[in-house]
């Protein structure tokens, strides 16, 4: 365990060890020259810069963290602040472990006693002026970070402040307080980009709608065909595509668009023969309007759209009863069946 | 020039212009009508594909009130805004009203009428008939896709909008309305680049550019305008890096949006340099960079940066001092008097002590019993041996990357070094045989000593 000298125990049971040591590169690919992953993490003792003693001995299992650091490195600050904000955030979601740091070489007197009082109870700092720590694991180079598990035994090594440090050591942390199961040592790269296919045909969509929208119809079609062209096979942008078309009056091209869908599912298929019957009733072909609707209801029974275009077909030809009756059914596809009679807008 | 004679003398022309017009059209009726548009007058503002709702219904009075019947003379209803305004009640009631709207000048973008637009816009489309005022999307090679469709209403409310220059949301959400990487997307990377979280128009023109992806400039000098400090690096550092350098230089190692890799890098750092460096390389002063893919494949002992593929540990990637792009001084010769500024690269990460103490049982195991061979190799004032004559700078197949053989001349004098379990030895061209150990340590001949 790390208590202090004076027997008031500093930290509790100590079991995980972290030993950084400051710099923006890293140590030998050994990582430590005496201290191997596996081994146990040996007895030692630390002091702070006034002189308050800490020992590790390991008798009881809590995770604990050492940081040893070097004075005089150009990114010092940026790692020390780095891994209190890690210490800190491990402890918000209720991590419970210690986090310690020895700093070694010229300035390491001054540099710890400018520290806050608030940054030295999150993250610690001990002096290794003869280089004891440093010998008894071997460091090679600094930074250095050593995870010891609950076993008292060191799980990972890493040296070096490298871009992927602190991911790879929240990664190890996190293994070892129990919050992941496996820890990611590499950095798993992932860029955003807004220049893929899928970006290109999703902002093309985007601005379709929204030309579309406002009543720009011509200008929806160019768009929608630009995703065509990105996506000829693309089922949904067929669709949306027929169905503009079909708004904009262009009938002969919206029933070749749905000619032209390779669907799949049923949804899909009623899909596009509705876009046909929408297109044949505005050319005034109604029975073939009708026709292609009754196949489509076989595949898609439920279906608003098909049940409010079939209420059009019959307004059209003039049978205003059935056309109510189907746009009731379409609007409790929609609300439930107890709209079916219109109930919601009396209420209304 | 009395007044009486005045008015007569202006009232000439007005009355041939009258006879002229009485002779061209059909006669005007001189009594109150029920409506102007008539298939003798005013018929064609009904016949244009969008009519203003009164003309549609012929209640022309709803906006011009008659003066004299007689003479077929009217007037406008309401004066400035509020002509329009007694109807279209919404479009001036946000913080930021369209200047032709505020001064009450609805008919400079509007037909009263009809026409042959949509909203009755005097121009065939609303970007056309914005750029009568705001000639800003003219001549772009790479315009924004609303403009080049010239529908400037998907960013832009016509009438008026709570945010400035009329934008229909606030930015960001209006550039994510399209470009559907989400705010949510974005935060699930944990380096984001700061203009991406808000500021897209920091880097892209909003109505086009002469730049692919409409930026407002090509990578660096884009970058250079936030970044100043890498600017400086760049372009005044003694030895320069052409991939940050030459045109799209940034663009070469950084996403511009964000990555799972610290400095929103494309790819982890080794690969990024690897991706130029897996072959030699001609410096911008002639000079040749050994291929560094060639240099480690298949080495054992990689030098600690390299394994951890970090090149930035040692090099300064932007710009630098020092020769190879080195962040800190490393001189190129193999022998050097010691000081630790002339060893500051190596001392980054290996403490100083490392070289400067003499007798130690800590800081290495490179040690004769505690004799510290670092301290003997390295601190001397004359022929100090630099960091490489032994170490390999990547990689090499010995134990601590230590080199195969050392340059002389044109020569390689093999080192041949072994590493036992308490110590090690070597056989090198430059000297005689040694071994040492720590546990037991060897006896050296009076070459070695006594030192100072």
């Amino acid at each position: 365990m790390f208590a202090q000298k004076n027997g008031t125990r500093l930290w509790r049971p100590v079991t995980l060890v972290l030993a950084a040591c400051l710099a923006s590169s890293l140590a030998g690919q050994e990582g430590l020259r005496r201290i191997h992953v596996g081994d146990p993490m040996p007895e030692f003792s630390l002091s702070d810069v006034n002189g308050t003693t800490v020992r590790y001995d390991g008798k009881e299992a809590r995770p604990l963290g050492i940081v040893i650091l070097q004075a005089g490195q150009s990114q010092r600050e940026r790692l020390v602040t780095d891994i209190e904000a890690l210490v800190q955030k491990l402890r918000s979601e209720g991590a419970v472990f210690d986090c310690l740091g020895v700093m070694i070489g010229p300035g390491t007197s001054e540099y710890l006693r400018s520290r806050d009082a608030d940054a030295r109870r999150t993250f610690p700092i001990f002096v290794d002026p003869n280089f004891a720590f440093w010998g008894k694991l071997g460091v090679i180079a600094a930074p250095t970070a050593v995870v010891v598990g609950t076993d008292r035994k060191v799980q990972w090594v890493k040296a070096g402040y490298g871009y992927d440090f602190l991911a790879t050591l929240h990664a190890q942390l996190n293994k070892t307080l129990g919050v992941t199961s496996a820890a990611d040592a590499s950095v798993h790269v992932e860029t955003l980009e807004n220049s893929s296919a899928r970006a290109r045909r999703d902002r093309h969509i985007q601005l379709a709608r929204a030309l579309a929208k406002k009543g720009r119809l011509e200008s929806a079609i160019v768009e929608l065909e630009k995703v065509r062209d990105l996506d000829p096979n693309a089922v949904d942008v067929a669709l949306e595509l027929g169905e503009v078309l079909c708004r904009a009056g262009k009938n002969e091209a919206a029933l070749k668009m749905a000619a032209q869908v390779k669907a799949e599912s049923n949804t899909d298929k009623a899909h596009a023969m509705l876009i046909s019957a929408w297109a044949k009733r505005q050319m005034g072909d109604l029975d073939a309007a009708a026709a292609i609707l009754t196949n489509a209801l076989a595949l898609d029974p439920e279906s608003p759209r098909l049940l409010y275009e079939s209420g059009k077909v019959h307004q059209a030809r003039g049978d205003s009863e059935k056309a109510l009756t189907c746009y009731r059914k379409a609007l409790a596809g929609i609300f439930g069946d107890g709209d079916a009679d219109g109930d919601s807008h009396k209420r209304e | 020039m009395t007044g009486a004679w005045k008015t007569r003398c202006m009232s000439v022309p007005a009355l041939a212009l009258l006879f002229v017009a009485q002779a061209l059209a059909v006669e005007r009726p001189t009594s109150s009508q029920k409506t102007c548009v008539t298939p003798e007058c005013h018929a064609d503002y009904a016949k244009k594909p969008y009519v203003h709702g009164p003309v549609g219904l012929g209640d022309c009075a709803s906006c011009h009130d008659e003066l004299d019947a007689k003479a077929h003379t009217y007037k406008l209803a309401r004066e400035g805004r509020d002509l329009c305004e007694y109807c279209h009640l919404d479009p001036a009631t946000k913080k930021h009203v369209h200047e032709p709207l505020k001064t009450g000048k609805c008919t400079d973008c509007h037909d009263p009428h009809s026409s042959e637009s949509k909203a009755m816009i005097h121009e065939k489309t609303v970007a056309e008939l914005c750029a009568k005022c705001h000639p800003t999307v003219t001549d772009v090679q790479f315009p924004h896709g609303p403009v080049a469709v010239g529908e400037c209403t998907i960013c832009h409310a016509s009438h008026s909008a709570d945010r400035a220059k009329l934008l229909v949301d606030e930015p960001v959400n209006l550039c994510f309305s399209c470009h559907v990487v989400t705010k949510d997307e974005l935060s699930q990377f944990e380096f984001v680049h700061e203009p991406a979280k808000n500021d897209c128009i920091g880097c892209h023109n909003p109505h086009g550019a002469a730049n692919a992806k409409m930026l407002k400039a090509d990578a660096p000098d884009l970058c250079y305008a936030c970044h100043e400090d890498i600017k400086k690096i760049a372009e005044t550092s003694k030895h320069k890096h052409t991939a940050v350098t030459e045109k799209g230089g940034c663009l070469h190692c950084h996403t511009p949006h964000a990555s799972t890799v610290q400095f929103v890098l494309k790819d982890t750092p080794m690969s990024l340099c690897e991706s130029c460096h897996n072959e030699p390389v001609k410096t911008e002063d002639g000079k040749l960079v050994a291929s560094f893919t060639a240099e480690i494949e298949g080495k054992k002992s990689l030098h600690g940066p390299v394994a951890q593929k970090n090149c930035a540990g040692c090099h300064s990637v932007h710009g630098s001092e020092h020769f190879r792009l080195l962040i800190k001084d490393y001189p190129q010769s193999f022998y050097a008097p010691f000081s630790t500024d002339k060893y500051g690269l190596c001392f980054t990460c290996h403490p100083e002590s490392l070289v400067l103490t003499e007798r130690t049982s800590e800081l290495t195991d490179f040690r004769n019993g505690d004799l510290n061979l670092h301290f003997v190799h390295v601190n001397k004032q004359r022929q100090g041996r630099m960091c490489r004559a032994c170490h390999a700078t990547h990689a090499s197949d010995l134990p601590k990357h230590i080199r195969e053989s050392v340059p002389y001349g044109v020569w390689n004098l093999p080192i041949q070094y072994r590493k036992t379990e308490t110590g090690g030895g070597c056989q090198p061209g430059c000297h005689q045989p040694f071994n040492y150990d720590r546990q037991s340590p060897a006896t050296y001949p009076e070459l070695l000593g006594p030192r100072r």
